[in-house]
């Protein structure tokens, strides 16, 4: 009973988060609202009795992929912000699609009746130390292979905001080495100077 | 499962804590605080900038390279919790793999500190 009362009330707060991402027009509340579906999922999640995957929702989506929307959202030119008064085919053609493929992910779903306890769960017969094992001991080239894909983003991210950045030499730092090298006698010099001649 | 549930309850006290709370202090600072409209105070400041501007402005491009590499060390901490958690049974080969994993990223690093994507002027 308390159960249900619990997953519907997650279940209504995820969908109406996400309606508000798709049909509010100022893009920070889209981003927002995209923050609490996100926070619904993961509550989805800890119900399913999968903590880490609940967790590592809340750490990466909430934590640092919203982030980046929201830097993204705030790099956009300020003309971003309008609300489009024509959408294009282009981007209708390719709405439909997605829309259509999704609904019938969603379809088969139902009409082929796959049931989510059909899944191993954590926390059940699949718990955390059987997902360590299986990353770290089974499947560790794809492991590797994540961080050469991770490698590439950090790469590319790089070099696309390279231009904007400039190069090491040029950039007004403090050289502590050479600081703590300087010895007394080659930077200062105690002088008597006479009256009325100076220094050469 | 009903028992199971029991055991986020604090959770949701907290929750309930944390939004009564910030709810109760806009509530409160909403009813009590003196309210005295003037014109001069939305007119623009001795200085020349206006009192209320537009807060959209565009970023600098940096603001969202910080964001991705961000996101690419919180997936690397992401598996170091149960890579240490049950490192004992992982073995030698768990613990390799996790340095390749680790060196492959810190070229990554190494890269961007030397690039100077860190930097700041």
């Amino acid at each position: 009973m308390i159960e249900q009362i619990v997953f519907y009330t997650l279940a209504t707060i995820t969908v109406l988060a996400s309606i508000c991402v798709i049909s509010l027009n100022n893009p920070i509340y889209n981003v927002l609202s995209l923050v609490v579906a996100f926070f619904g999922v993961a509550g989805l999640y800890f119900m399913l009795n999968a903590q880490f995957l609940g967790l590592s929702m809340i750490i990466i989506y909430v934590g640092a992929v919203s982030v980046f929307f929201l830097f993204v959202v705030m790099t956009l030119e300020s003309s971003g912000y309008k609300h489009e008064e024509k959408i294009s085919w282009k981007k209708k053609a390719l709405g439909i699609f997605l829309g259509t493929s999704f609904g019938a992910e969603i379809a088969s779903i139902i009409l082929l009746k796959i049931n989510a306890s059909d899944f191993p769960k954590e926390g059940g017969s699949f718990t955390l130390k059987d997902l360590a094992l299986s990353i770290f001991h089974d499947h560790v080239y794809l492991l590797e292979l994540m961080g050469i894909i991770l490698l590439v983003a950090m790469l590319g991210a790089i070099l696309i905001t390279a231009n904007k950045i400039p190069i090491q030499q040029t950039l007004k730092k403090q050289k502590a080495h050479q600081q703590n090298e300087r010895s007394r006698e080659d930077s200062v010099k105690i002088v008597k100077v006479e009256f009325g001649k100076g220094i050469k | 499962m009903g028992e199971d549930l029991f055991k986020y309850l604090p959770i949701l006290v907290f929750a309930v804590f944390a939004f009564g709370f910030s709810g109760t202090l806009v509530l409160v600072t909403y009813l009590r605080a003196p309210k005295k409209p003037d014109p001069e105070k939305n007119s623009a400041y001795e200085c020349g900038f206006d009192a209320f501007d537009d807060a959209r402005m565009p970023f600098d491009v940096r603001y969202g390279l910080v964001a991705i590499l961000f996101i690419i060390f919180d997936l690397e901490i992401l598996f170091l919790f149960p890579w240490a958690i049950y490192l004992g049974d992982l073995g030698w080969s768990g613990f390799c793999g996790m340095m390749v994993f680790l060196l492959i990223l810190i070229l990554g690093f190494v890269y961007e500190w030397k690039k100077g994507a860190l930097e700041w002027k």
